[in-house]
């Protein structure tokens, strides 16, 4: 007979397994049933395709349960009054539903009677459905799910690109000057509004505190679709100079700072030394894009927003080609396509390309904004979603040899009964009884599981998730994760079952006649499970193992500068900025003066915490033309500041406070290399911006630093005094002698001296800093190492039970082997030789897999190719080693056997 | 044997049953035979599963109104049902009262004389 193909054969597998449900009367007729199961899916297969078995299938299951709930009191007369001719031996209702419940009750005992198969069936789904669901439901609701906005998909971030700057950074943030353009010409927005960040100390209402908020155009919260929940939020006509006294505050900060006063409205309350009327607060809840969504994937960890004043933009906030520094979100009008909105936009940039010359370009990129929100935790996710996959597979693989290996066990258990009486029908149904309860108690238990793996996800992970406050358990993930379990169960528990009852309905206790060779399909199929569970566990080990060597290296290179026993804070007054330079010097002054400090310097931007100012440096006699100069990254800083950070000095000198007016800056060696290249840049000039800006003289070169990541190599940077080019927030770097704990307190109280009205400083470890920087990394490694030992640990334990299950099986064989002089060598090598086949099987496949495996992880890869030899040696080493294990413990059971004991056994 | 029951003594027939009747009424059928017959019949609109097919069939063997045949040689997984004198009766008289039924619905102008 030809094959079939599959999904008839499959068809008729459930139709059966649906038709072992039938009661009894109509199963004392399963041969009639098999024979209308397997001709309604054929048929159905040829004239309506795969929907049409999935009807029958759908159709028989309605069929069962109609005939379980009625019996089989099936009338034939319609009218119920008149007598029936015959009364059959239809049953009641309360056996037929009594039958189940004797099922579900032995079912019960018989899982409460083997408390080893059933923890770690109930273990391993928990796991697998817990893990699985939890990981869908953080990636459905960050990736997936709409935003809490009006219409989010009309929603778009806008960045833009300098083909000049791509080197650097080939998405940038939006110049004022463009955006100004673009709402004055497009016609593909209903709204287009600007974001940036601001700060600052908030001293109405109590002690001062540090607040972090948003500047914001007058019309961001309309293009969001929001609404005030006291007062109103902010309005276009915010924006005009002179009316942008004006401040809309989270709901947080109204109920802990205000107490929730009804009165806000209209009261004054003090940022940053300004005073700002209120006008409205923002609902509980609710999140507004940040600055940083807007842009490129950061990382980033800062507070959530307390306040939104206007963003007023005006002409001298207008450079053409520079000064790339704000977020931007826009609403496309309804019918707008993303594509069209861009194109829209990119005739704009054309204009504004060639009006600043002949050789510039300029475009402009547009995403949802649902994409671009995502887009930073989106790699990590799919990592992690790829990692979970393979445990609920795993699962999958090891719940069906567990349920292959206990039926083997329960032969002579299923022959006693079909003895009795039982029909094969009947056991089939206990079978599945059994399986269908553990199933979905692990189900339920992995529901518990993924609800606290939610929150421990929440609650540790650095991925810079948004809108964290939305995310609770999804649903469709754990019916999905739920399904899976439970559908493999069925179908493998379907295995031993037909098998069992077909051999239970040929009466055969005597067990012991069949034992040689026998089972032989089940092994085959465990063993091919087994390669299976293996080839998975390889795959996510190499996968975990490649996340491993990346961390390492990353952890290796070179972060330019001396982290270990420095501290870090911030200060600053409101000031203009010749007030703000005295009040640095003043706390530089007080700073060196205490005891334990070696070096002290202050920058706008340390290392390893993201880009820094960006500018176009023009050097009339560097080796490039002026279409290639490139950008820079330029940080203020004090002249200690490198002795403090441990930033070497190469060649020339550092800044001095001598230097005075003088324009002067300290390079980097990688701008001294792109820009100078084989000559000597000390003594050279070049200029920040534009043209008319002052000609800065390079006076020394210094190690180069990795200024926004670990990942990201060093960016040309140049530094320059902050008495010069003054750049907010000011941070001090302090470098001690002995334990930084005993400079803290004294560098706290120094600074509340200077600046008595000021919140209490807060004083971090640059060593944390740097730990933060890799924070992201580091999680999704541990999640995958866990995963990936889960794997490894289920994969040992199938590798394990067949191999038990094997040599319990030969037994007898075994013992009579060592009564014929077979020696405990001989036997191990038979042991090993059944375990370890499929094991090889399985690793060759796995490895196989994972440099597939490899190329979706490739963009969180560090210093490592996909095809590391050493990663993938020392993942096929370990899983080598956890199957000599698992197959080590079965052979010694057998080798200690006595032989004579080995042959009475049975 | 007992005498052959009053086939009015049936009626009303449950569609079931009057299904089958009909499916079987000019050629013998195995199960899922009369389950396609009677889904074609009625062009899909009455599925009859296993579950009351068999259910219905063993009633109405016991009621005397179908019987099993011999097994077909070659196909002994299938079972063929044929009618019985009895379930011929049975089956005339319930279409004669539907008849009878559906003459009184067009006297009322309920349904035109010709199948639209």
């Amino acid at each position: 007979m030809s094959r079939q193909p599959w999904p008839i054969r499959a068809g008729r597998l459930i139709g059966r397994l649906i038709a072992a449900w039938y009661p009894r009367s109509i199963e004392a007729r399963s041969a009639d049933v098999e024979a209308f199961v397997d001709e309604a899916v054929e048929r159905a297969w040829q004239t309506r395709g795969f929907r049409g078995v999935l009807v029958v299938a759908a159709r028989l299951l309605r069929d069962v349960i109609a005939a379980r709930a009625r019996g089989l009191a099936l009338p034939i007369t319609a009218s119920g009054s008149s007598q029936p001719p015959d009364t059959g031996n239809s049953k009641p209702r309360v056996l037929v539903l009594g039958e189940l419940a004797s099922d579900l009750r032995y079912a019960f005992r018989r899982l409460a009677h083997a408390p080893g198969f059933t923890a770690v069936a109930l273990l391993t789904l928990a796991l697998g459905v817990g893990s699985t669901t939890a990981m869908f439901t953080v990636a459905d609701d960050v990736l997936l799910k709409p935003l809490p906005y009006g219409r989010p998909d009309r929603l778009v971030a806008i960045q833009e690109n300098v083909p000049k700057f791509a080197s650097i950074s080939p998405e940038l943030e939006v110049a004022a000057y463009d955006f100004v353009r673009w709402r004055e010409r497009s016609k593909a927005f209903d709204e287009l509004a600007l974001v940036a960040t601001a700060g600052g100390v908030l001293s109405t209402g109590g002690d001062p505190i540090s607040v972090a908020g948003g500047l914001v155009s007058g019309n961001f919260f309309g293009a969001l679709g929001l609404r005030a929940e006291v007062g109103r939020l902010l309005v276009a006509d915010d924006e005009r100079p002179g009316h942008d006294d004006v401040v809309v505050i989270s709901h947080a900060l109204w109920v802990n700072r205000f107490s929730a006063d009804p009165g806000i409205v209209g009261r004054r309350i003090v940022i940053a030394g300004r005073s700002y009327g209120v006008v409205g607060v923002l609902p509980a809840g609710v999140e507004v894009p940040r600055q940083s969504e807007l842009q490129s994937p950061v990382f980033d960890d800062s507070a959530a927003s307390d306040f939104w004043r206007p963003l007023v933009i005006t002409p001298s906030d207008e450079f053409l080609m520079t000064e790339f520094d704000y977020g931007c979100l826009g609403r496309m009008k309804p019918g707008v396509t993303v594509a069209q909105a861009r194109a829209d936009l990119e005739i704009i940039e054309g204009d504004i390309a060639r009006s600043a010359g002949e050789h510039e370009a300029l475009h402009a990129i547009v995403r949802p904004l649902q994409a671009q929100a995502g887009s930073r935790a989106r790699d990590g996710l799919i990592v992690l979603l790829g990692a979970v996959a393979a445990v609920l597979l795993i699962v999958c693989v090891n719940l069906s040899n567990l349920l292959l290996s206990r039926s083997v066990g329960r032969r002579r258990e299923f022959a006693v009964r079909a003895a009795l009486g039982a029909s094969a029908g009947r056991l089939a149904r206990q079978l599945l009884t059994e399986t269908l309860l553990v199933a979905v108690a692990g189900s339920s238990l992995g529901f518990a599981t993924a609800t606290w793996a939610v929150h421990a996800v929440l609650l540790t992970a650095p991925l810079g998730l948004p809108h964290l406050n939305r995310i609770g358990i999804d649903a469709p993930a754990w019916i999905f994760a739920s399904f899976v379990t439970l559908a493999t169960t069925v179908v493998v528990g379907a295995l031993p079952a037909r098998r069992l009852s077909r051999e239970a309905a040929r009466p055969a206790l005597a067990d012991g006649a069949r034992s040689v060779g026998d089972g032989i399909s089940g092994g085959r199929v465990s063993r091919l499970l087994v390669s299976a569970e293996v080839a998975l566990s390889a795959a996510s080990l190499v996968v975990a193992g490649l996340l491993l060597s990346s961390f390492v290296r990353l952890m290796r290179v070179d972060t330019g500068i001396v982290a270990d026993r420095v501290i870090i804070t911030s200060a600053g007054v409101n000031a203009p900025a010749e007030g703000q330079i005295a009040f640095d010097r003043r706390v530089l002054e007080a700073v060196r003066a205490l005891p334990g400090v070696t070096a002290l310097g202050l920058t706008n931007k340390l290392p390893l915490s993201g880009e820094g100012g960006n500018n176009g440096l023009h050097a009339a006699d560097g080796a490039m033309g002026p279409d290639d100069w490139p950008t820079v990254d330029y940080r203020s800083v004090s002249p200690g500041y490198f002795d403090a950070i441990g930033i070497p000095l190469l060649r020339g000198r550092l800044i001095q406070d001598t230097d005075g007016a003088h324009p002067v800056a300290v390079i980097s060696a990688t701008t001294a290399a792109r820009i100078w290249p084989g000559i000597d840049p000390i003594g050279h000039a070049f200029q920040l911006g534009g043209s008319e800006s002052p000609l800065i003289d390079v006076v020394g070169i210094v190690g180069d630093v990795h200024g926004a990541s670990l990942q990201k190599a060093p960016s040309p940077t140049v530094y320059l005094p902050f008495w010069q080019r003054l750049r907010s927030p000011s941070v001090f770097a302090v470098r001690t002698a002995g334990d930084p704990a005993a400079v803290e307190i004294a560098l706290q109280k120094t600074l509340h001296q200077l600046q008595p009205d000021a919140p209490l400083a807060r004083i971090r470890a640059m060593d944390a800093l740097v730990d933060a920087s890799v924070a992201e990394r580091r999680f999704q490694l541990e999640v995958v190492l866990f995963f990936a030992a889960i794997g490894v640990l289920l994969a040992g334990i199938g590798v394990y039970g067949v191999v038990a299950q094997s040599v319990a099986r030969r037994t007898r064989e075994i013992g009579l082997r060592m009564a014929l002089g077979a020696t405990r060598a001989d036997v191990w090598r038979l042991v090993a030789r059944q375990g370890l086949g499929p094991v090889a099987v399985g690793l060759a496949a796995g490895l196989a897999g994972a440099v597939g495996a490899g190329q979706v992880v490739r963009g969180l890869l560090f210093g490592v190719t996909v095809t590391d030899v050493r990663t993938f040696g020392a993942v096929a080493g370990a899983l080598t080693a956890a199957a000599f294990v698992a197959c080590y413990l079965p052979a010694r059971r057998a080798t200690r056997l006595d032989p004579t004991t080995a042959l009475r056994s049975e | 044997m007992p005498p052959r029951p009053d086939a009015r003594s049936f009626l009303p027939l449950t569609a079931a049953v009057f299904h089958i009747l009909l499916a079987l009424a000019d050629e013998d059928r195995h199960g899922y035979g009369i389950a396609r017959e009677v889904a074609e019949a009625t062009r899909g609109d009455v599925h009859l599963g296993p579950g009351t097919l068999y259910g219905t069939l063993v009633r109405m063997t016991k009621a005397g109104l179908v019987a099993e045949t011999e097994p077909r040689p070659g196909d002994d997984r299938r079972r063929y049902f044929r009618l019985t004198p009895l379930g011929r009766e049975v089956a005339k008289a319930e279409a004669h009262r539907l008849a009878g039924l559906v003459g009184l619905a067009r006297g009322k102008s309920l349904i035109s004389r010709s199948r639209p």
